[in-house]
């Protein structure tokens, strides 16, 4: 940083841009202010968004740094290099980089303020020449890019919000206090949603006065009981939010391949199954080898699933959507034949459909092991170094880099000699294997045999996760905890008549409102601007790679 | 994926074409039936296949029993499904290739028939109508997506449209029969039009959010399924499960077609089944029309097609999209009615049990015509149907292997190997005006 920068502007402009008048004005407002600041500029247009890949590298090769692509295609080419050349910033307008990218800015090429905020970009762009990382912090949770907050948290209240619709409509006792007059109605449905909505957090959370007295019942008496007691819904809470780490995390790296990985739950099945068998079946195994083993058989038997859907993705073009969702499929006939009674893997002399049970060497270890009514086990440590070691496959390292390449741009990537087809199979065993992962946990460290009716709906809402945490593995974490805490406290809830199925619906409008954030812009009246969409969710039709 | 092998003279190196693949997979049906069926029943076993339906409300011609000598007859298929592999190797059957994989599927699955019923017999015609009653949801899931995808909108939220059209079918129906008294025709009439506004209401939403809101279109569809699933289920925790009376609706019964429904097989099977299986060939029909024969269908097709064209030549692609999907849902919702009204007469939480995504499939494997996806769900109906009587036959095949073969049918056909599906070529792309 200490050699002297010197602005270059290069603007990239594509013939078939989506809006031919954006191009042109993004062009004007840069020379005007290029020739303001007495800086180079140079243009380039381009036929095709396929040359976008290749015009961007000669631009940089000669010597501009700051460079302006119009167009959804050429920015995402402008992401995949952004990469390897940090020291180059990008403005893209048309296309809104992840916000992990300290290098890139994104303008939206929708509106009428189009030539303000590209202005504005661009001026401060060259006025602190090169961005520090205060800015990537700035742009991360202020600013532009709040919209990785707003828009997600906005989208919880609306849906809690719906929800309590829900739940004050179809209430008996509201209708009832509905017959004494309308503000008796109304009053009791407000009560009753509060009522519902206390158990949710008491489920989830547990009574904080209760948890602080029990810790002063141990602290004064020694005796743990009380705290145990009182901090036990919310270790609970921790435990269900930790499949949902995994599941969530393998749809979302998925998604950062451009795969939509809809059967997770197929995955999960698998590595339940292939976990039980090594469970039960190896015996004689120290725990530091036949749990590792265990574990690894999980991930193994939900990788060896979802490859089969990235194999097929590769080398014919079937979509991933419906060749996961019948292998989803199969794989329940699979695990009906595997466990009805008397079948290969059934408990021997029992009338149910279920596997024995796995060997205690096999046991996730609990976290309190001396305390036998909290139940956490290892499972939620290995979920959060799952998370960063994730975080680390997707932005530190070359198989990652790949990843997202292909995911951003296919085309680009096979121009810079990335195999797309490689990249898929690898990343959908990747993603199975995590939602084998959780297959593994539920198994060895919750119920420690496999029923028959092992259905979870964990496919679908870890898709609602991987969207919620905007495919990063930081928010999937956010989004995993929320998601288990609303499933615990969701228990507490039916204990005051509201069915669980309410967590359903909530997790539905979620996605809703996530996917369809101008719908939340309209509801909250916000600005068009605010919480540009971030998220990187790419899919496409039925056709091939 | 299998004619790599272009640098190499094709003289001296054995190309692997599809003609040849067809070759090979017919002897090694013929090997099948020779070693699986032939080789494994006993030299005097007879098979016998019922012809006339076990139960009929109107008289029906009678046919004898079809009565044959089990392993003379695996033989001589097998010869003659070897002897057509050989010609397809040697010579190929050009275009009738398809037609010729289809008899020889036929032929291998008759011998299938054949085998699991030596010693025993096999009532055909009622496993024939029990398959046509197991494809009309799907083949109705498989309409519904052909409508939305031929304008463009991928359609993954069948299986939430059916799911809710199944409850409010069951929720309507039994409220007009049980608390209304109304007669079970209106009734029924109440609640299958209740199910199609709440199937056109979910596709409507599906629409706005793929078109208005460029949402991804899977993931819109993905997101309508789980709000169902969650819907759905709270009220049926809260209502039907609440409630007396609200979940017990009089079912469809079925309508004898005079005269045609005496014909032996065919009138069992296709004329004497109940109102909404008419209602599934009336809607094939008017869609296939429609599309084909109709200004609305050509814009339809060119707005899947190439909806900037479209536009050009100033067709509303927005509007079409919004009809399209709506009906779409519509058509979704009767199939989600049928499983309801057409069959068992109550709603079960998950009723559905993906034949949203299988009726999806049947499209695809139907090439994203009406009467393809007919037939291809007729396939899927068929296996589901065959498994519950294998059970009786006592089959050494497991039950859910069976049962598989439909989905792992979907993945071989995506994955190209009886010819590439073309989906059409604008589909699952959001259409942006200026």
């Amino acid at each position: 940083m200490s050699e002297e920068y010197t602005p270059k502007i290069g603007v990239l402009t594509v013939d078939e841009a989506e809006k031919p008048d954006a191009a042109r004005l993004v062009y004007n407002t840069a020379a005007r202010i290029a020739d303001s600041l007495n800086i180079v500029i140079e243009a380039d247009e381009i036929k095709t968004p396929d040359q976008s890949a290749e015009m961007l590298s000669s631009m940089i090769k000669r010597g501009k740094n700051t460079i302006v692509t119009v167009g959804s295609a050429s920015g995402r080419s402008a992401e995949v290099l952004s990469e390897a050349h940090p020291r180059v910033t990008f403005i893209t307008v048309g296309h809104q980089p992840a916000p992990e990218k300290l290098n890139m800015r994104g303008v939206p090429i929708e509106g009428d303020q189009l030539e303000d905020m590209f202005e504005a970009t661009l001026r401060e762009v060259l006025d602190v020449g090169e961005p520090s990382i205060w800015q990537g912090v700035r742009q991360r949770f202020l600013g532009q890019g709040s919209g990785a907050l707003i828009i997600p948290v906005l989208s919880i209240i609306l849906a809690l919000a719906i929800g309590a619709i829900f739940i004050a409509a179809f209430d008996p006792v509201v209708w009832e206090a509905f017959g004494f007059g309308f503000f008796n109605g109304i009053s009791t449905a407000f009560s009753q949603v509060a009522q519902a909505y206390i158990a949710l957090l008491e489920g989830s959370f547990g009574n904080p006065v209760e948890i602080i007295q029990g810790l002063q019942v141990y602290f004064e008496t020694g005796n743990d009981r009380d705290f145990a007691r009182e901090i036990r819904p919310l270790l609970d809470s921790l435990r269900i939010s930790t499949p949902y780490v995994f599941t969530g995390l393998s749809v979302a790296l998925a998604f950062r391949c451009g795969l939509f990985n809809i059967g997770a739950e197929g995955q999960y099945f698998l590595g339940g199954l292939f976990s039980t068998f090594i469970g039960y079946a190896i015996t004689g195994l120290p725990i530091f080898i036949h749990l590792p083993l265990a574990v690894l058989a999980g991930f193994l038997g939900g990788a060896l699933w979802a490859a089969i859907a990235g194999f097929l993705k590769a080398y014919t073009g079937a979509h991933e959507v419906i060749t996961t969702i019948m292998l989803n499929y199969i794989a329940f006939r699979l695990a009906d034949f595997l466990l009805q009674v008397n079948g290969p893997m059934a408990r021997p002399n029992d009338g149910r459909p279920v596997s024995p049970e796995v060997l205690p060497t096999s046991w996730l270890p609990q976290l309190f092991p001396n305390n036998s009514s909290i139940s956490i086990n290892l499972g939620a440590v290995i979920a959060l170094a799952i998370v960063f070691a994730v975080s680390y496959l997707l932005f530190r390292t070359t198989l990652g880099f790949e990843f997202r390449t292909v995911g951003a741009n296919p085309t680009a990537a096979r121009t810079v000699g990335i195999s797309v087809k490689r990249s898929y199979v690898y990343v959908m065993a990747l993603s199975g294997g995590l939602a084998g992962l959780a297959g593994a946990h539920d198994i060895l460290g919750v119920t420690r045999f496999m029923p028959n009716a092992f259905q979870s709906g964990y496919g679908f809402d870890a898709i609602a996760l991987a969207l919620l945490g905007r495919n990063n593995p930081v928010g999937v974490l956010l989004a995993a905890l929320l998601f288990g805490f609303l499933r615990a406290g969701a228990q507490r809830m039916q204990t005051v008549g509201v069915p669980i199925d309410i967590i359903g619906i909530i997790q539905g409008l979620i996605i809703v409102f996530i996917a369809a954030p101008e719908v939340v812009r309209l509801v909250y009246r916000l600005r068009k601007g605010i919480g540009a969409d971030q998220g990187e969710i790419f899919t496409r039709g039925w056709g091939g790679a | 994926m299998a004619s790599t092998t272009a640098s190499a003279p094709a003289s001296t190196r054995f190309e692997l074409n599809r003609p040849r693949i067809y070759g090979i997979v017919f002897l090694v049906m013929a090997l099948g039936i020779l070693v699986l069926f032939a080789r494994d029943s006993a030299p005097g076993s007879i098979t016998t296949f019922d012809l006339n339906p076990s139960s009929s409300s109107t008289q029906v011609l009678p046919l004898p029993a079809l009565v044959f000598a089990t392993q003379p007859f695996l033989y001589g298929v097998a010869i003659i499904v070897a002897f057509v592999g050989g010609l397809q190797l040697a010579r190929g059957f050009e275009k009738q290739a398809n037609l010729i994989l289809l008899i020889v599927v036929l032929l291998f699955t008759i011998s299938f028939l054949a085998w699991a019923a030596r010693d025993n017999a096999l009532n055909m015609t009622d496993l024939l109508s029990s398959t046509l009653l197991r494809a009309t949801p799907i083949a109705l899931a498989a309409l519904s997506g052909v409508i939305c995808e031929r304008a463009a909108v991928i359609n993954i939220g069948i299986e939430g449209m059916m799911l809710s059209g199944a409850f409010t079918a069951a929720l309507f129906s039994s409220i007009a029969s049980n608390l209304w008294m109304w007669s079970d025709y209106a009734a029924l009439f109440f609640g299958l039009i209740a199910a199609m506004i709440a199937g056109a209401f979910l596709g409507y939403l599906l629409a706005l959010l793929s078109v208005r809101f460029k949402v991804d279109q899977i993931i819109a569809g993905t997101a309508i399924n789980i709000l169902c699933t969650g819907i759905t289920s709270y009220l049926s925790a809260n209502i039907l499960g609440e409630f007396s009376g609200v979940n017990n609706t009089p079912i469809y019964p079925p309508v004898s077609i005079p005269i045609l429904s005496s014909i032996p097989i065919i009138g069992p099977v296709f004329f004497e089944k109940n109102f909404l299986v008419y209602f599934m060939f009336i809607l094939i029909i008017v869609t296939h029309m429609v599309l084909f024969y109709t200004r609305w269908g050509l814009r339809t097709r060119a707005v899947g097609e190439n909806p900037k064209a479209a536009d050009t030549l100033g067709i509303d692609v927005y509007l079409v999209r919004y009809v399209n999907v709506t009906l779409g849902g519509m058509v979704a919702g009767v199939a989600g009615a049928f499983l309801v009204l057409g069959s068992v007469g109550r709603f079960d939480e998950l009723m559905t049990a993906g034949r949203g995504f299988i009726g999806l499939a049947a499209m695809i494997f139907g090439k994203w015509l009406p009467f393809g996806g007919l037939a291809a769900a007729t396939i899927f109906g068929f296996a589901d149907s065959l498994q519950t009587r294998l059970a009786i036959l006592s089959v050494p095949i497991p039950s859910q292997f069976l049962l598989m073969a439909p989905y792992l049918v979907t993945i071989i056909v995506l994955a190209g190997v009886v010819g590439e599906a073309i989906p059409p070529a604008a589909d699952g792309q959001p259409y942006d005006k200026d």
